[in-house]
């Protein structure tokens, strides 16, 4: 089942869509805004194909968490290419490898369950690269 | 005839060794001697997230977008929905919707070449508004802790595009042998029983033979004219022995199974991948799926040089796990068991 809320942002979610204040540059993500958040005015926003990758900005490594979800857990603020700030899990990746900046990748992975359907999004894991550099 | 024009995979990054498994039971060796590693896919992936990662690579490789196809095909026998969707949301994903043909194929692993030949059908159909078709096959199989298939029960995807001109390779022939022989089947939710493995392997060399002669026939071709063979089998031996009974060397056969195991439907694409990585032009290649119900075969023509997917790569790139976080990936250990 797809509930409201998800298929509100289906689309933005599945491929990665953004949308860029015109005037600023400031990208929101995965609501389309009528007011930008550095501006602090109404602004016109440009729909953008988000780059699906970027760099931790700051992590912690979660160990208590409600059922359902694996601990240790890290999770991390990211950067994304485009320069808009998003949080999410980090995958493939043991808690001790975590830094601040890290180069990390977004991939699609099964985020609950609810309702008996799967909910989708993206999860962040290390850069090839950064495998190949450690 | 329809033309291959790009091919990805996606496999997990985690492995377990099968001398992990046998050594969890205290078994000291057993049918597959110990040897060799299948894939494990953790509990965050599933048949959607293992496939829309294959179809990307697979366009990427191609340099076509999602919204340039006509048709998308999925073939898997891992879903868990009786009810659901996968060809439409993989489709969404990769940013193919509106006017697109889609199809979930499923039951049986055979229906990756029921996939296949649905995304040739759309393509000579003519009615798509583009000029592209997606077969894609993604598993994620969980077989019963300490019985024989969980020595190589695995997952991962691979994906096919299609175009009806432009490619580098193309299908020289298509041809089925189907029977009421079911083989290995399960209830929903519920493990294998215990099969006569024996028979079974009769019944698919069978059916394997009956797929091949027929399409063999059909396109005029003999055998010993194949550089590389693709055999969809449950056992790695299994494929061995097809090779055999059709008369070819051993050495024709591209597999993945002594690295990954058996990945249902997703095999034949992940296995296919890796001989197109090594296929040159003028080269031909047969492909046979095998699962319920019967055996696909194709005869495929490497045209050009084809692009590499290196699955050689992703094949290198993997993390071992323990049996114990083999069966926590698995969802089999803990409360929310999936």
């Amino acid at each position: 089942m797809t509930t409201p809320e998800i298929w509100r942002i289906a689309r933005e979610n599945a491929r990665l869509v953004g949308y860029r204040c015109t005037s600023c540059g400031w990208v929101a993500f995965p609501e389309r805004k009528r007011v930008c958040k550095r501006c602090r005015a109404p602004a016109d926003f440009e729909e953008i194909e988000l780059k699906p990758y970027g760099r931790v900005l700051a992590y912690v490594v979660q160990h208590r968490l409600p059922k359902g979800f694996e601990t240790p857990l890290p999770v991390a603020v990211v950067e994304l290419a485009d320069g808009l700030r998003v949080y999410g899990h980090l995958v493939e990746c043991a808690p001790e490898d975590v830094r601040v900046g890290l180069e990390v990748e977004a991939d699609l992975r099964v985020m609950y369950e609810e309702e008996g359907a799967r909910v989708y999004s993206y999860k962040f894991r290390p850069r090839e690269r950064e495998r190949e550099g450690s | 005839m329809p033309q291959l024009v790009g091919y990805g995979v996606y496999l997990p990054r985690y492995r377990i060794a099968v001398s992990e498994i046998h050594a969890a039971w205290g078994r000291s060796g057993g049918g597959r001697g110990g040897r060799g590693e299948k894939a494990v896919v953790p509990p965050d992936e599933d048949p959607l997230t293992l496939g829309v990662k294959a179809a990307r690579a697979a366009l990427a490789q191609a340099g076509v977008e999602g919204r340039h196809l006509s048709a998308v095909l999925a073939a898997s026998t891992s879903t868990g929905y009786a009810e659901g969707a996968l060809a439409a949301p993989l489709a969404y994903h990769l940013g193919a919707e509106g006017d697109v043909f889609v199809g979930d194929f499923g039951l049986s692993s055979r229906s990756v070449t029921a996939a296949m030949r649905a995304a040739m059908d759309a393509l000579a159909s003519g009615q798509g508004k583009h000029a592209f078709a997606l077969a894609v096959a993604a598993e994620r199989l969980i077989a019963e802790p300490g019985s024989s298939y969980e020595l190589s029960y695995s997952g991962g995807a691979g994906a096919l595009l299609l175009a009806s001109q432009g490619g580098f390779a193309e299908v020289v022939g298509f041809a089925s042998h189907t029977s009421g022989f079911v083989g290995r089947s399960r209830r929903e939710g519920r493990s294998h029983g215990l099969v006569d493995e024996r028979f079974m392997m009769q019944q698919f060399l069978a059916h394997v033979q009956g797929s091949v002669e027929r399409l063999l026939k059909a396109i005029e071709i003999p055998p010993e004219e194949f550089a590389h063979v693709v055999v969809q089998a449950p056992e790695g031996r299994w494929a061995v022995r097809a090779l055999k009974k059709l008369g070819l060397p051993a050495e024709k056969l591209v597999s993945t199974f002594p690295q990954l195991g058996y990945a249902g439907c997703a095999s034949l694409l992940i296995d296919l991948a890796r001989a197109l990585d090594q296929a040159a032009p003028g080269e031909l290649l047969l492909v046979v799926s095998y699962g319920p119900g019967g055996s696909d075969a194709l005869a495929l023509r490497v045209t050009k040089s084809p692009p590499k997917a290196d699955v050689e790569a992703q094949l290198q790139r993997k993390e071992l796990v323990s049996y114990p976080v083999y069966l926590r990936y698995q969802g089999l250990l803990g409360e929310e068991r999936r």
